[in-house]
């Protein structure tokens, strides 16, 4: 008796489950593709200095180092205008590459190698941005916080590269310091 | 019946699957939006938290999830090595040559979010529904193996278990769920979660859970004429537990309990089978941590620790006298520590970690009482009581020797003032200082290549529980381990990734009963050796897998194959999203080698049997689960042992009647199910 009730309540609850989804719109997104679309609004809402220092002035460079895990989430971006400047993606392979880039994000596999990153950059205008936190030197740091994505501005690092980062990013990072 | 559930179950996922639109340009929303958009985790390899320079498994909240993982024990048999065997009261701990069955799980540590768990009465640590946490509060279980006590001391001889609970924004609801299982489980739970925009992050939690169990039925029994053998009504299991975790920036409290009691089928005294007989365990732990920044390269973290743990088993004898009709254990343990730990990064290369600890174990009694046929009580049998008083130190320093090698060099001191006043005068049992180091180096061989090698050294102190059964606990002596360990770690891609380790135990101080004579000896010398792989993949779309294989060489104090010990292992965990990505389903094999069952001992304690070999086990679960993203309502389904294999394990109490009749092995469940549901109300 107590048995069939249960299965009961599991069928009306499933029936609920299932209505449930039918309505749902998928809300959530893909880890790797909000991470991919954060590093193009950090890109709307900085401003790099003496642009010719870049090559080609009209585009803006997006640089991946590292084995990494955006699938085809960073495709979408490619061409796309940003302050009227188009964004080029660049899987970057050497150390030696790296100042040529306006944003530089460093996956989990080079993170460990931060500091070495950090040499080759020197004071070039690279805004530095990291998902792991082994790469505590990066700019700009990205983490899960419970289902969000937050980001951590390293202020300092910012202005050393000569960066200027709009207040309206500082206000939804998590920290400034 | 069980049919159209699972049709209904797909059908849910297929129409899950179809509610999911066109992609849309995330670049078009508002940044503010986005940061307030839910993300749907990658699942990648995980990396371990803890600094342990050995080959750490780990078990994270996805897994518990795909896997249907519902107690620490089910996590552990999935991990590399290990393994639990139950005697239908307790799951025990085993792996690495030890895990004799009914020797309580206390050569492993149990830690939950750094705070130790088991009692200071048996040492035992709590992996089944006895144990403080529900595994749905849980974000992610290391195992880490090899000894621990450089970092705590007593009683981390064999491996530490490192449990990291989840915080109020890991559900940032109030979450509703129910389940159901064979043999007639149910279960509820509701747990709120929350971070407050001032940062303060709060999670509560309350479940309670009832099984009606089996009746099952023992030849043993039957040969010995009782009750036909079949024990009825003596399987049920309840438990409930409670608990609160508030954070707020370097301050965090949190408390745990939980109250279960479980009837065993099996009786203490052979003729009180089908009786009465439910071992009621309550445990409490209660913490707080201030963790902060003393300066730029100094930080600190402090942590009070508090823990209660009671035993209230009862059983029915068969009756002896009017006024002992029952027994209840009376058995308290009571105990509170302070750790102060720094951490030091002054110096260039150098990572400093040192401090102290205090622990006061200030309740040790063990004591029953004899109830009459009105359950008042008549008789205290006796009162048994200990205290121990800690003192450590301990200090690590890691550093680079050279841009690939990384040295680890640790030692922790510990004094013990432990007292036995069940004999008077007392008797001081431990009162010599432990030194536990750790020597290990990691050696990053190559981009993708790590080698780890180490050394180290642990104790354990005899505890109550072991020297209440003698009037000359000064006889007892520290048991003691030393453990090498070689470890390699390769990345073939970030993808996929294998882990191989190789390590050799020395114990010494054993007790045991010598075959021949019966007597108790404190002297025992053993060694264990074994070798252990691992490959974990990923491939595109979220599909996981890991697969182990563990062989291992343990002898006991007298040279011969350690009782309850397979010599060889092995796991397979596979996980894959169904009907694109809206459910996952888990796979599970393991498989057991051969061992052998305790010996029968005449009533002098001499061996009159040795130990028989059980045939190896092959067991196959299977789980099906809604993926996130559900708009709060998720579901899973799991069959375990789906094969239905007939299996035995070694039974923790031998018993014989000298006609032949004997009780060496337990029979284990065939298929059982359960069934899930969780609802996230006020998002």
């Amino acid at each position: 008796m107590r048995a069939a009730r249960a299965r009961l309540l599991l069928a009306g609850s499933l029936a609920l489950a299932l209505a449930a989804g039918q309505q749902a719109h998928a809300q959530a997104v893909p880890e790797y593709a909000m991470k991919a679309t954060y590093l193009y609004n950090f890109m709307v809402f900085a401003e790099w200095p003496n642009q010719d220092a870049h090559g080609a002035p009209e585009s803006l460079q997006l640089c991946v180092f590292g084995p990494d895990n955006f699938g085809t989430a960073l495709n979408s971006l490619e061409g796309k205008n940003v302050n009227g400047r188009k964004l080029v993606v660049q899987r970057a392979s050497s150390l030696a590459s790296l100042r040529r880039c306006h944003l530089l994000f460093v996956t989990e596999r080079e993170a460990p190698n931060m500091a070495a990153i950090q040499n080759v950059l020197g004071e070039a205008p690279v805004l530095t941005v990291a998902d792991s936190p082994l790469a505590s030197g990066a700019a700009i740091l990205l983490s899960l916080d419970g289902r969000r994505l937050v980001f951590d501005v390293n202020v300092q690092r910012i202005k050393k590269a000569g960066i200027t980062l709009s207040s309206k990013v500082l206000q939804l990072a998590r920290s400034a310091s | 019946m069980r049919l159209p559930i699972t049709c209904l179950l797909a059908l849910s996922c297929l129409a899950q699957a179809r509610a999911e639109g066109p992609p849309l340009d995330l670049t078009s929303i508002p940044f503010e939006k986005l940061t307030q958009t839910e993300v749907i985790t990658a699942s990648k390899l995980a990396k371990q938290v803890s600094d342990s320079p050995s080959a750490v498994s780990i078990v994270t909240a996805d897994d518990i999830r795909a896997y249907g993982y519902r107690t620490l024990a089910d996590v552990v048999n999935g991990m590399r090595g290990l393994y639990t065997t139950y005697d239908r009261r307790y799951e025990y701990l085993g792996g690495r040559g030890f895990g004799a069955p009914g020797d309580y799980t206390g050569r492993i540590m149990v830690l939950i979010d750094g705070t130790a768990t088991q009692d200071n009465i048996y040492n035992q640590a709590y992996i089944d529904n006895s144990g403080l946490l529900d595994l749905e509060l849980i974000e992610r279980v290391e195992y880490v193996p090899g000894t621990g006590s450089v970092s705590y001391g007593n009683n981390a001889l064999l491996g530490i278990i490192n449990i990291i609970t989840k915080r109020g924004a890991d559900f940032d609801a109030v979450q509703l769920a129910g389940e159901l299982s064979s043999y007639g489980g149910r279960k509820s739970r509701l747990t709120l979660g929350h971070r407050f925009e001032n940062g303060v992050d709060l999670l509560l939690s309350a479940s309670g859970l009832h099984s009606d169990g089996q009746t099952h039925y023992f030849p043993y029994f039957d040969a010995i004429g009782l009750h036909g053998g079949r024990a009825v009504g003596q399987d049920f299991e309840s438990n409930r537990r409670l608990f609160a975790k508030l954070e707020f920036e370097g301050f965090s409290l949190q408390a745990a309990h939980v109250s279960r009691t479980k009837a065993s089928p099996t009786p203490r005294r052979q003729n009180a089978f089908n009786l009465p007989y439910y071992l009621v365990d309550e445990s409490t732990s209660v913490s707080a941590k201030v963790d902060f920044n003393i300066g730029r390269d100094l930080k600190s973290v402090s942590r009070l620790y508090l823990g209660r743990y009671e035993d209230r088993t009862f059983r029915q004898y068969v009756a002896i006298d009017p006024d002992e009709q029952f027994r209840r254990n009376q058995t308290l343990g009571q105990w509170w520590g302070l750790d102060q730990k720094f951490a030091l990064t002054r110096y260039e290369g150098h990572t400093l970690v040192f401090g102290a600890e205090y622990r006061d174990d200030f309740r040790q009694r063990i004591s029953s009482v004899g109830l009459d046929d009105h359950y008042v009580e008549r008789i205290e049998y006796d009162r048994l009581p200990y205290t121990n008083k800690t003192y450590s130190l301990y200090a690590t320093d890691e550093f680079a020797v050279s841009k690939a090698l990384t040295a680890n060099l640790g030692v922790r001191y510990d004094k013990p003032h432990a007292v036995d006043c069940s004999v008077a005068p007392c008797i001081t049992y431990a009162s010599k200082p432990a030194f536990s180091p750790r020597l290990a180096f990691t050696l990053a061989a190559g981009p993708d290549t790590t080698l780890k090698a180490s050394y180290s050294r642990a104790f354990r102190l005899p505890n109550p529980n072991e020297i209440s059964a003698s009037t000359q606990s000064d006889l007892y002596r520290p048991e003691r381990v030393g453990a090498a360990e070689l470890v390699l770690e390769q990345d073939w891609s970030p993808t996929l990734r294998f882990t191989g380790s190789i390590y050799d135990y020395r114990l010494g101080n054993q007790r045991y009963q010598a075959s021949a004579s019966g007597a108790e000896l404190h002297d025992g010398r053993s060694r264990t050796r074994g070798l252990e792989i691992q490959l974990d993949q990923l491939w595109e779309g979220g599909i996981k897998l890991r697969a182990s294989a563990a062989w291992q060489a343990a002898r006991d104090p007298e040279g011969k194959q350690l009782v309850n010990s397979p010599r060889s292992m092995a796991k397979l965990n596979l996980s894959a999203p169904l009907w694109e990505r809206s459910c996952r389903l888990g796979l599970e094999a393991q498989y057991l080698g051969r061992r052998i069952t305790q010996e029968l001992r005449d009533d002098d304690g001499i061996v009159t049997r040795e130990g028989r070999p059980l045939a190896g086990a092959g067991l196959l679960n299977l789980t099906l689960s809604s993926a996130q993203g559900w708009r709060g309502l998720n579901w899973s389904i799991g069959i375990k042992n789906a094969l239905n294999q007939r299996y035995e394990v070694p039974a923790s109490t031998v018993r014989s009647d000298g006609n032949g009749a004997v009780l060496d092995t337990m029979a284990m469940d065939g298929r059982h199910f359960f069934v899930q549901l969780s609802w996230d109300a006020w998002r």
